[in-house]
């Protein structure tokens, strides 16, 4: 694992980066209201507080997807992570939260670990979960039912494991963009962005 | 441009040149040209006069120039204008909309504190309330402590009584039974004693009838026997008296016996009064387990007070640190409300500073565009100023050269004019000699000069020549150049205009892939999108659409009754009620409906029943007693059938006519009113009473009757 005192290698920074997606997708489903608060709790991540869901379902549900995407992260064939929310009386999407991420081939045939220290690639990810808190202030409210969907982006030639299938990107009609910050584990780099729809054109 | 229509000035003198190339006259004109130039006043020569029209022609494309330059700088100043009032505009909505989502927070915030406010003071009169009833259920509960401690006293002294009581019960009980025994003792004794006594009289008189028979014996040999018996007599006699001492004393014991009969019954007394105390005790005890359960509740309740007193304290502690933030923040917060003021400013503040960054970025990111600019204008512009240095350059050698052609020229002039004084001035004087030989050594040496010179003049007139003919040269190589340069030009401005457009594209295209990443786009070839098939969107739609699917079903179920119940009344509802489980019970109002209904029915058919039977009543007592059964055959016709009638069909038929029922009737003609006629006559026409006839009509049938 990353407890390798000398650096990262691609294992390594596919398990940080799939951990990052599993408490980011928790933050955002907390902060965005989609399941009740209460079933939620509090865990200590990356030198704060974070909320987890309780909720069997969707810790089934999360867990499968993102042992799913730890392995294409080590094959290096995922692009994007995109978490959609869908309001479920219009089936409109509302907000789009989509995380590029840029793999560094080279780090599949040279093995060495790569120099970056485990302390700054956390303090990266927290900054950027801190702004994915921070973003709330300005994202317009889900005053309706909504649900989620997680969608991936692969390479074109990957085979469609079990139980999942291809889908459309579902863009939002008439959105504004705001860029977020990045993080890098210098093999993986993680570049966030939020995509909503303009209040006013509802 | 501007370089290009100077260019094309010179091209006009350069195309004289080159046309008239054979000619050499022509390259004499220049020639010419310059030397008339030359040869113009010496005060002159300082000034630049404009040379024919090149370069006045030269200026005034340079004042164009400069114009243009300036209006393309006014109009880029313009367009910079335009796009930062278009910025101006974006911020300005993005800041409203801002404003306007934190305005939405704050009031949300606000009415949240306004809520806990209110929580906050309903808790608190709660407490109050809670410390009220504390303060009565304490006053009630030491008042019940009270009255139990006072029931517990009497109970305590009836218990003393009672306990004394019962003593006094036992103790009379046990003497009551030792009495009993000892009466039961003594009536024995007076038994045994009677029936001593009764032994003793029976044989007293025994002993009296042997005495009297030993009184007839002769008294000898009694003597002994007697003696013998009064001994036995005075023993007995004596036994007598000790048994009547002893009766008496009985006697007098039985005597203390309703003494005690009259205790007994008084103790029975006081014991049926001790029992009844004893249950008042046994219900008092009853009560006060009674209180001493309220007691527990009380206390339990005491405890829950010192909970909700705990409580309290919290509250009002979180209330003063509420309160408390304004001191501690340093801002003068008293109510909820200047805390969310202070926040709404606190945002603001951020707000604008956020807008003061926002600007600076883009005043920087604009400075820095116009920097640029500058700086690409600035090495054009430098381009331009080492050309016009060059040229300038081979203009001042071309100036030098001619101003030393001038010097050379003008001590020419000096030379040959100081020949010709000395000629002139020569002509006057006689001897020529010397004057010829120093004129002629002064010729020779302006020969010389003059050759000198002319070789000179030849040198440079070759050198010109070549020089002309390399300008020719370079004015060809120059025009083609120029033309090249020209087309050159023109082509790299073209060139720099479509770069300049392509950078644009290129910009526009990469903000459009941006803002296309940015949404999710992505290139079909090289990338696919995946889900997972169980993912909560697709399952709460199922769900949704399962809900809508129940929801319909249940509202067309509602309509359709609904409409049954609109239409029909009780029968659908039979039908109904054999429908499932979504028929909805009869409604409160319509159950009440139907009861009132129900008995209103029952009493009209009540109403209806008492008036048949009274109606019936009445007309038989009315039969009964006037003698005719009056029916109503038609509107306002009556027929009266009498009691003594003949016949069925004998009636008499009456009308009202009089307006209303106001009874003024008339005898209609039938088969038995004309056997009437004379009391007709008599009672109607004359009398005009129709009781009267109606009473004859009676009397009359009844006297037939009877007479039958």
């Amino acid at each position: 694992m990353t407890s390798t005192l000398k650096g990262i290698t691609l294992k390594g920074s596919a398990e940080l980066v799939a951990e990052f997606f599993s408490f980011g997708i928790n933050s955002i489903l907390y902060q965005r209201g989609l399941y009740p608060p209460e079933t939620f709790s509090r865990v200590a991540q990356y030198d704060m507080s974070l909320q987890l869901t309780t909720d069997t379902k969707l810790k089934n549900y999360l867990t499968n997807v993102v042992s799913q995407l730890k392995e294409w992260l080590f094959d290096c064939t995922v692009q994007k992570l995109v978490l959609v929310i869908t309001c479920l009386e219009t089936s409109e999407v509302l907000e789009r939260w989509q995380f590029d991420i840029e793999c560094d081939k080279s780090a599949k045939e040279i093995s060495a670990p790569r120099e970056k220290s485990i302390k700054s690639i956390q303090d990266e990810i927290r900054s950027v979960i801190r702004q994915i808190t921070a973003t709330v202030t300005f994202l317009p409210l889900l005053e309706t039912a909504c649900a989620f969907d997680l969608l991936v982006y692969t390479d074109k030639d990957l085979e469609v494991p079990d139980k999942w299938e291809e889908s459309g990107p579902q863009i939002i009609d008439q959105s504004e963009e705001v860029r977020l910050r990045s993080f890098t584990t210098s093999i993986h780099k993680v570049n966030s962005m939020v995509a909503y729809k303009r209040a006013d054109s509802a | 441009m501007d370089i290009v229509a100077p260019v094309n000035k010179l091209q006009q003198p350069c195309k004289q040149l080159t046309m008239d190339i054979e000619d050499d006259t022509t390259v004499f004109s220049t020639l010419k040209s310059f030397k008339s130039f030359i040869s113009l006043p010496d005060t002159s020569r300082n000034q630049r006069e404009p040379a024919p029209v090149q370069s006045h022609v030269l200026q005034n494309q340079y004042l164009q120039r400069l114009q243009l330059l300036e209006a393309a700088e006014k109009v880029q100043s313009k367009t910079q204008l335009i796009q930062m009032d278009q910025e101006k505009r974006q911020m300005e909505i993005s800041h409203k909309r801002a404003r306007i989502e934190l305005e939405k927070n704050a009031t949300l915030s606000a009415r949240d504190f306004e809520r806990e406010v209110d929580r906050n003071q309903d808790l608190l009169g709660r407490i109050r309330r809670l410390e009220e009833r504390e303060a009565e259920s304490s006053q009630s509960l030491s008042e019940k402590a009270e009255a139990n401690r006072a029931l517990h006293r009497t109970l305590e002294s009836l218990n003393r009584r009672v306990e004394e009581r019962d003593g006094w019960l036992n103790t009379s009980n046990q003497t009551v039974s030792g009495l009993k025994d000892e009466i039961r003792d003594l009536k024995q004794q007076v038994q045994t004693r009677d029936n001593t006594i009764s032994n003793q009289t029976l044989e007293n008189q025994g002993l009296q009838e042997q005495v009297e028979l030993q009184h007839r014996i002769p008294l000898k040999g009694v003597c002994v026997c007697v003696s013998s018996p009064p001994k036995e007599l005075e023993r007995k006699l004596a036994l007598q008296e000790q048994d009547v001492v002893i009766v008496k004393n009985m006697r007098s014991e039985v005597a203390r016996v309703p003494d005690m009969d009259k205790e007994l019954r008084q103790l029975r007394e006081e014991n049926v009064y001790l029992r009844e105390t004893r249950e008042n005790v046994i219900l008092l005890k009853e009560e006060t387990e009674g209180l001493r359960r309220k007691v527990e509740r009380m206390e339990k309740m005491k405890e829950e007070m010192v909970n909700v007193e705990l409580e309290k304290e919290k509250l009002s502690q979180k209330l003063q640190a509420w309160e408390n933030l304004g001191q501690s923040t340093g801002l003068n917060i008293r109510t909820p409300e200047d805390l969310s003021r202070e926040v709404i400013q606190i945002q603001q503040r951020e707000i604008a500073v956020k807008q003061h960054n926002y600007t600076l970025t883009s005043s920087c990111r604009s400075v820095e565009r116009s920097k640029a600019d500058l700086q690409g204008e600035l090495l054009s512009l430098r381009s331009k100023s080492l050309e016009e240095q060059k040229k300038r350059e081979t203009q001042e050698s071309l100036v030098r050269r001619l101003q030393k052609r001038v010097l050379l020229l003008t001590k020419e002039r000096d030379g040959m004019r100081a020949i010709l004084e000395s000629y002139d001035s020569e002509l006057s004087s006689s001897d020529y000699t010397p004057q010829l030989s120093r004129r002629l050594r002064e010729a020779e040496d302006v020969l010389t000069k003059t050759q000198n010179h002319n070789t000179e003049m030849e040198v440079l007139l070759t050198k010109a020549q070549e020089e002309a003919g390399a300008l020719k040269l370079q004015v060809q190589t120059v025009r083609v150049c120029v033309c090249v340069c020209c087309v050159g030009r023109l082509k790299i401005e073209e060139l720099e205009g479509e770069r300049q457009r392509l950078e644009e594209q290129n910009n526009v295209l990469e903000l459009r892939l941006e803002r296309h990443n940015l949404q999710g786009d992505y290139n079909p070839v090289k990338t696919k999108v995946l889900h997972f098939s169980l993912n909560p969107t697709s399952m709460a739609k199922q769900q949704r659409v399962e809900e809508v699917e129940a929801l319909r079903a249940e509202v067309e179920c509602l309509r359709e009754r609904l409409r049954s119940l609109q239409t029909g009344g009780a029968i659908p509802l039979a039908a109904a009620a054999g429908e499932t489980s979504l028929s909805l019970p009869p409604s409160q109002e319509v159950l009440d409906l139907r009861k009132q209904m129900e008995t209103a029915e029952l009493k009209n058919q009540r109403l209806k029943e008492v008036f048949q039977r009274k109606i019936q009543e009445f007309r038989t007592v009315c039969y009964v007693l006037t003698g005719y059964q009056i029916d109503i055959t038609t509107e306002n016709q009556y027929r009266l059938t009498s009691v003594y009638a003949e016949h069925m069909d004998d009636s008499l038929l009456f009308k009202n006519t009089g307006p209303g029922s106001h009874g003024s009737m008339q005898l209609m003609e039938t088969d038995f009113s004309r056997t009437l006629r004379e009391m007709v006559d008599l009672h109607l026409h004359h009398q005009k009473s129709i009781p009267a006839f109606l009473s004859a009509v009676t009397l009359d049938l009844f006297s037939r009757q009877t007479t039958v």
